[in-house]
């Protein structure tokens, strides 16, 4: 069965930062880079985000249509990352913006780059998990990707902090 | 013939109360059977894993290993995990697992 046969390296890693996660696919940015040129893997980071609506002022004037918005995000999006790559001291990656529906972009962009892998950072809302999923099962149907993901510490909730109270001095 | 047909007839609602009523067990035993397959798959996969991560950092680590099996709705998934300030260890090891991991499972990596 092709699906259970073991699987090769990574040579080409997509690392995928998708809408409303986009503070933590950039805090693991460093991380999957890291990893994926651990073997000297092509990278290629891709920012996936719906298609942005005509900003408006108060009176319903477009003061900004979608194609201005799009590329206000593309550079802004652009920026953080080479940013964070820089940040982190490694080399600098290719970067792209893909506005769409962010499932079939992802695979789309995964075809165009001939990637073997797609990375992301899920983060732990409702609806990151329940986009992860879907990205889980759409590549699983795509025969030679795969997916890396990062997660929280344990997998579950965030422990909590815990304040300390420093002990009493006691007088003699 | 009409014999043999009057039979069956009569003893149609007797088969199919039959039927109704041992269904819900066949079919918990059926789900059952397959859950013990795919658990005992993915615990193959953990052993190679753990083999791989053994082989990759030269003995016993700290990293941790689980393994979520497949199901018909997702995909399995491979956890690798080692406590805080041990990051590394996972950076180390996830290379020679990730070569040696079926398509059928996806790779999470632990820690932020």
């Amino acid at each position: 069965m092709a699906a259970e046969a073991a699987g090769r390296g990574m040579t080409r890693v997509l690392v995928a930062i998708f809408e409303h996660d986009e503070s933590r696919g950039l805090m693991h940015l460093p991380r999957l880079i890291g990893l994926a040129r651990l073997q000297d893997a092509g990278v290629r980071v891709a920012y996936f985000r719906r298609i942005p609506r005509d900003r408006t002022d108060r009176y319903d004037r477009i003061v900004a249509d979608r194609c201005r918005e799009m590329v206000r995000i593309e550079r802004a999006m652009r920026e953080a990352v080479a940013d964070v790559v820089r940040a982190a001291g490694r080399a600098p990656v290719e970067c792209v913006v893909r506005f769409g529906a962010p499932l079939a972009e992802v695979t789309r962009e995964a075809e165009a780059f001939a990637a073997d892998t797609v990375a992301f950072a899920p983060g732990g809302s409702a609806r990151a998990r329940w986009r992860a999923w879907r990205v889980r099962r759409r590549i699983a149907s795509y025969l030679g990707l795969r997916v890396l993901m990062v997660e929280g510490a344990d997998g579950g909730p965030r422990p909590r902090a815990m304040a300390m109270r420093p002990a009493a001095i006691i007088d003699e | 013939m009409n014999d043999i047909l009057a039979v069956i007839v009569g003893t149609a609602p007797v088969t199919l109360a039959l039927m109704c009523g041992t269904a819900p067990v066949t079919l918990a035993l059926v789900w059952r059977n397959a859950a013990a397959r795919r658990r005992e798959h993915a615990d193959t996969v953990a052993a190679m894993a753990r083999a791989a991560v053994d082989r990759a950092l030269g003995g016993q680590s700290l990293v941790a290993v689980t393994v979520d099996p497949v199901t018909p709705w997702a995909p399995g998934r491979l956890h690798l995990s080692a406590p805080d300030g041990y990051r590394q260890l996972v950076d180390d090891a996830y290379l020679d697992v990730a070569q040696r991991l079926p398509r059928a499972y996806d790779l999470v990596i632990h820690g932020c």
